[in-house]
């Protein structure tokens, strides 16, 4: 981040020399190797200086603790969906194993639109999925889904309010 | 989405898409979204940031993956959050129920502690420089050693330490209110809410008051404060350390401080009325059984106890 000024880089610089080691070696007690553990103490600190208004902390393990939690919920997730991923494609007829690049490419678009659509109910994201992967209009939906073409549209609704007001990233 | 607040700009863009998505929009539907579009430079933005946002499906539309299996795979439950919570928190730790006994509120700084007790669970362990370490109920405490100084951070709580000999690096203490400096070797420091109490067993101590106040404790005395002051230097008694063997021994004490001691010992609320606070007890309990201990406090004093629920006990005149 170009916007972190001199100051914020050397407070957090600090911290890192003196917390760095103790994070890592907390979150190597909870993750399957230890470079992963490296790899989000690092990435917290990256946070941390990219963070506007991080000074003072008063209680910076604690800062430091929740944001290695939320990278490690992020981790968990991915590798959730990665799983899950793989199992659906074994179920779909036909599907092809995908190729590494194209299985690192899909991850990250499942992992935003996992984002995006958070929280929306299940019958909510189907009818989405079809009107934006599968390219179907309305009423091709609603014979789909066997649902109204009336709760198309109010589906739509919700999932498209949903994706202007997400904040992700 | 009717929770969420209103906002016109975004209900009229919606409005656009949702049209143009249906498959029944015609080229005139297409022209006049243009325009409307390029009438405000507020929808420009907020049109071109949601084509971004959905050109994310592009990728599985190009992989010639379907709908469906997208549907499937985003349907496997966030269900590691719960266990991974857990899991960082560390090992003994009990929430919930247990803190209730604060009130409900869990201090950040005990999730992130290196060594943490949960409601009536003692722990004794060895630290990297040989010194021993035993952990009351219901404690925080961080270790943070470097080449120039034994650091323990007791963040809540209470403990008992045995310290090591290493005349290069002095061990201190710190807490909240209070940095404890050991020229002994056996001390313990208790810290809750405020209140602080520490016990010189075995060798001097200097202990740093929050006001920039200190003082030296000889050895063999125990002195508590509070956020303004320190109390009077007095004797230490040899209970002090009782709790380790799980008991806790009073020799005519106020009421409240048996309670306090309780308190690590007992998920839920203890609520005591302050008009049987300073009663005077005395007496061995066992902390292990939190509940005999109020039987017989019920017993021997003039005072009542009302459950409301298991978690919610309430001590007043009888």
């Amino acid at each position: 981040m170009s916007g972190a000024d001199t100051p914020h880089r050397d407070y957090v610089g600090g911290l890192f020399r003196s917390h760095y080691p103790w994070l890592c070696a907390r979150l190597r007690r909870h993750l399957d190797s230890s470079a992963s553990a490296e790899d989000i103490a690092a990435d917290t600190f990256v946070q941390l200086l990219m963070a506007p208004d991080a000074v003072p902390i008063r209680q910076p393990r604690a800062l430091l603790t929740t944001i290695a939690q939320r990278l490690m919920y992020q981790l968990w997730r991915r590798r959730d969906l990665e799983r899950a991923y793989l199992d659906a494609l074994q179920q779909a007829p036909g599907a092809d194993v995908p190729s590494p690049e194209d299985l690192v490419q899909m991850l990250e678009a499942l992992e935003n639109i996992d984002c995006l659509l958070d929280g929306l109910p299940d019958k909510v994201k189907a009818t989405f999925l079809l009107s934006q992967v599968n390219g179907l209009t309305y009423p091709e939906i609603a014979a789909e889904l066997g649902i109204s073409q009336r709760s198309v549209s109010d589906y739509m609704t919700r999932a498209i309010s949903r994706c202007l007001r997400a904040r992700y990233d | 989405m009717s929770r969420e607040p209103k906002d016109p700009l975004i209900e009229e863009v919606t409005r656009w898409i949702v049209l143009l998505h249906s498959g029944q929009a015609s080229e005139a539907d297409q022209l006049a979204y243009r325009h409307w579009r390029s009438q405000d430079p507020r929808r420009e933005q907020l049109c071109s940031q949601l084509e971004t946002r959905l050109g994310v499906f592009r990728i599985p539309i190009a992989q010639g993956v379907d709908a469906q299996v997208l549907q499937r795979t985003l349907r496997t439950p966030p269900n590691r959050r719960k266990v991974l919570q857990g899991a960082l928190v560390g090992a003994g730790v009990i929430l919930g129920v247990g803190l209730l006994a604060r009130d409900g509120v869990l201090p950040l700084a005990e999730l992130s502690a290196d060594l943490r007790t949960g409601t009536a669970e003692r722990r004794s362990l060895e630290l990297p420089d040989g010194s021993r370490l035993q952990l009351n109920a219901q404690s925080a405490a961080d270790i943070d050693f470097s080449p120039r100084q034994r650091q323990l951070r007791l963040l809540d709580g209470e403990l008992l330490a045995q310290v090591a000999n290493d005349a290069a690096r002095p061990f201190v203490i710190q807490t909240a209110q209070a940095r404890v400096h050991a020229y002994g070797n056996r001390l313990q420091v208790r810290e809750r809410a405020g209140s602080g109490h520490v016990v010189a067993l075995n060798g001097a101590l200097e202990i740093h008051g929050p006001a920039g106040e200190y003082l030296q404790l000889p050895s063999g005395h125990e002195v508590s404060y509070d956020r303004y002051r320190f109390g009077p230097i007095l004797p230490s008694r040899s209970s002090a350390t009782a709790w380790v063997e799980g008991l806790l021994e009073v020799r005519d004490v106020a009421l409240v401080d048996v309670i306090e001691a309780l308190r690590p010992y007992r998920p839920g609320v203890l609520r005591l009325d302050p008009a049987i606070a300073q009663l005077r007890v005395s007496g061995l309990f066992r902390l292990d059984n939190p509940q005999q201990v109020l039987d017989t406090l019920a017993r021997t004093l003039p005072i009542r106890i009302a459950r409301h629920t298991d978690l919610w006990v309430t001590l007043s005149p009888a």
